[in-house]
């Protein structure tokens, strides 16, 4: 079963927005843990690949924020931590259970034009590529017997600049290749038409307008905030978690 | 039907013509090949056909291109894509999409079609290139040889006239290009499909053709059945070679030419008879590497399960095997890239001294100028005397003219002598090649066994490829991988020969006359030079 590009890609904009407005610590916690949940359900392994940089980055941030700001702000560096955790938690959310094609479909659900869509789109489809060139690039430079470790972090970071080079040539030519390829596919076209729309039926239509009234709440809390409908905007997803399997 | 007339192009950033007053009619279900040295203008056809050039590729143009009542100088690509697919040669950069099914509709999409008809559609490719066990995997997932077949099922979605393709099995082993040919040939027969195919491998092509298009240096040099092309035009002194049972044939001045091995055992027998190989076998002492029960995994993957090998200098090592088997990582431990995770490797040849070129010689291009990329390597080594070895090396293989040129630029045959550059320059007393041929013409291939021969001397040089052609004519001994162990170990004849797979195309003949000498691989070996 696969969740719904749609509902999740609302549901990935109410946690952002949750996490910007709310400051009460007790809520932020409950906004990380419902973030956490779909996860028990879909068990995607990706999702702790992602979720093992983020940790990193939040360790680096409260460390910096305490020395910087001192414990006296411990109350502001744990809110902070918490934003940035149930964040991170819900893109890697997002990006575990949708596809290059999920977005692109999303994207076009929206309006956005297709040439941005594209754009948008195939960087992602060929970020994996560039990783592998990047990697590839320097078994070259060692197999030509070139030092990439240096002793010195200055030497180490001259050592991979011409990495980087070769990186930039390669992705240049790469372009012209994908721009290529599109043409001959017949992009940009004016008839295009999408093959397979996202339809809402059933539990992912009740997710979807659940999610959208959970939305409205939240602006509403933003002009009028009270405890009630804070936690009123905070169980709201909890309750939609299942309704992404179903469809 | 396709009608160029007196057409001539030059691409903006060039100063000469990279097509010249060129003349062709391609008729309704026609196969035709199209073959030349690397830079002679097959792949600039295709771009004015299927109207790259002039909307995508900018420059001046002469005369007139029709192309099924279409003119594409004034049509754009997105409209010619309806009546024209095209498959490139590199399969990683023209699959767009993240699963088969989606790429094969994208290009149904742009056209506008209903969900019903792309749904049909996108069925019935599925269905005409038996592609169903592939049809719900991501295409990052798929090998080359699947690719290059997803890229014709895309392309045939949409009902085209003419299928154009750029040297699609130039990046694939010899049983992925097989598949691919099959694929083409069945799609020229069955549906009448006009198929032009710009090919390098002729051996493989050659006898699927109705036609043979010889380009060199933007002309049309010569064109017709592909058998009266091979007795007007010499292909091995334009660079694009004979399949070897032809070469025999033009050289021994036979009355018929044949184009394939069953072609051959009528007419070339008599060339067989008589023929006695004898062997001198070259002596190996000095060990430069030596391999024991080597392992290594990525992750949990297992690669190599326990690899026993040596090298020896003044050695040539072939290493063949199937796709998958290990033979890069292997390559990649032998110049101490990687670690093994298990075994011992003993160097007499430190990893500092040993090089590798890769199969994709882009990898190996760091700035904008050819000299200046051979240079750095000896600069990040810290060597002196960097502007006299870098012109040595370069004029060693023959591409001191390129000097100044991008390296992105080159053509794939430069290219490839380019990377060997950057690699050579600091003398390597062991080098790996890994898939060197890939996308080669003959005389580049030539060069290629020439320069590896002349290497040796004195080193160890391990060659890591699919074209038993290569193997055959510049190994000494040659180790067979299989699930990540080195199954087999012979000297090269004993190897490549008697062998259904791994054989050369002459030595393929050879086994259907038990009485003739088995020993026999090469067109050499029947005083043929090639």
């Amino acid at each position: 079963m696969k969740a719904n590009p749609l509902v999740l890609f609302i549901w990935l904009a109410l946690i952002v927005f949750l996490s910007l407005i709310i400051v009460n610590l007790l809520s932020l916690i409950i906004l990380v843990v419902s973030t956490v949940i779909p996860i028990i359900f879909c068990r995607k392994r990706e999702y702790f690949t992602y979720m093992k940089y983020s940790l990193l980055s939040v360790i680096l941030i409260f460390f910096f924020n305490m020395i910087l700001l001192g414990p006296s702000k411990l109350e502001f560096t744990i809110s902070m931590v918490l934003r940035l955790l149930s964040i991170s938690s819900a893109f890697s959310i997002f990006s575990a259970l949708t596809e290059f094609e999920d977005i692109l479909r999303v994207m076009e659900t929206f309006r956005v034009p297709p040439k941005t869509v594209f754009s948008f789109g195939i960087s992602l489809r060929f970020f994996p590529v560039v990783v592998g060139d990047a990697r590839a690039i320097q078994e070259v430079m060692m197999a030509k017997g070139v030092p990439l470790n240096g002793k010195k972090f200055k030497d180490k970071i001259r050592s991979r600049l011409p990495v980087l080079e070769s990186m930039i040539n390669l992705s240049l030519d790469r372009a012209i290749n994908i721009a290529e390829a599109l043409e001959i596919h017949g992009f940009p076209s004016e008839k295009r038409r999408r093959w397979k729309k996202i339809e809402l039926n059933g539990f992912s239509a009740f997710a979807f307008y659940i999610l959208i009234s959970d939305f409205l709440l939240a602006v509403v809390y933003f002009f009028y905030p009270s405890d009630l409908i804070r936690w009123l905007v905070l169980i709201i997803p909890y309750s939609v978690v299942g309704a992404w399997y179903g469809d | 039907m396709i009608d160029i007339r007196d057409f001539s192009f030059r691409y903006a950033s060039s100063g000469h013509f990279a097509l010249k007053n060129v003349n062709l009619k391609v008729d309704d279900g026609e196969f035709v090949l199209v073959a030349g040295h690397s830079g002679g203008g097959k792949s600039t056809l295709l771009r004015v056909i299927n109207s790259l050039i002039p909307h995508f590729y900018g420059g001046e143009y002469l005369g007139n291109v029709s192309v099924y009542g279409k003119n594409p100088i004034c049509t754009l690509p997105r409209d010619m894509s309806s009546i024209v697919g095209t498959v490139l040669q590199d399969p990683e950069n023209q699959i767009l999409m993240n699963r088969v099914e989606t790429e094969i509709a994208f290009g149904l999409e742009n056209l506008g079609l209903s969900g019903d008809l792309i749904t049909k559609r996108v069925e019935e490719v599925i269905d005409l290139l038996d592609m169903e066990s592939v049809r719900h995997r991501k295409t990052a997932e798929l090998s080359g040889g699947e690719k290059q077949k997803l890229a014709i099922a895309a392309a045939m979605a949409k009902h085209p006239k003419v299928l154009l393709l750029d040297e699609p099995t130039s990046q694939l082993d010899p049983k992925s290009a097989e598949s691919i040919l099959g694929v083409l040939s069945r799609l020229n027969t069955e549906l009448g499909l006009t198929i032009i195919l710009v090919e390098h491998r002729m051996e493989n092509t050659i006898y699927l053709a109705d036609r043979m298009v010889i380009f060199d240096k933007g002309e049309i040099v010569s064109e017709g059945n592909p058998r009266e092309v091979i007795r007007r035009v010499d292909l091995d002194k334009i660079g694009v070679g004979y399949p070897p049972v032809s070469r025999v044939a033009v050289r021994k001045n036979s009355d018929m030419i044949p184009l394939n091995v069953k072609e051959a055992q009528k007419y070339l027998r008599v060339y067989l008879e008589g023929v006695k190989i004898s062997q001198n076998l070259k002596k190996f002492r000095e060990v430069l590497l030596t391999l024991k029960n080597v392992k290594f995994s990525y992750g949990k993957r297992k690669v190599l399960r326990g690899v026993n090998l040596n090298v020896r200098k003044n050695e040539v090592l072939g290493i063949i095997g199937r796709n998958g088997s290990g033979k890069t990582t292997l390559g990649k431990l032998m110049v101490g890239i990687y670690r093994q995770s298990g075994g011992i490797i003993k160097r007499r040849v430190p990893p500092k001294e040993s090089g590798m070129v890769f199969q994709n010689p882009n990898l190996h291009v760091i700035g904008d100028s050819v000299f200046e990329d051979v240079a750095y390597t000896l600069r990040a080594r810290g060597e002196r005397d960097v502007k006299r070895k870098t012109e040595e090396v370069l004029k060693y293989l023959g591409i001191e003219h390129l000097s100044e040129k991008n390296p992105l630029d080159l053509s794939g045959g430069e290219k490839l002598l380019f990377a060997l550059a950057t690699v050579l320059v600091f003398k390597p007393r062991f080098l790996v090649l890994d898939e060197p041929t890939r996308g080669l013409s003959w005389a580049h291939k030539k060069r290629l066994v020439s320069i590896i021969k002349e290497y040796s001397r004195g080193r160890g040089i391990v060659v890591i490829s699919h074209d038993v052609e290569l193997i055959a004519r510049v190994s000494d001994t040659v180790a067979l991988l299989s699930s990540g162990r080195v199954v087999l170990r012979k000297r090269t004849r004993e190897m490549l020969t008697s062998s259904l797979t791994y054989s050369t195309q002459i030595n393929k003949l050879v086994q259907r006359f038990p009485e003739v000498d088995q020993n026999i691989m090469l067109e050499e070996d029947l005083g043929v030079p090639a």
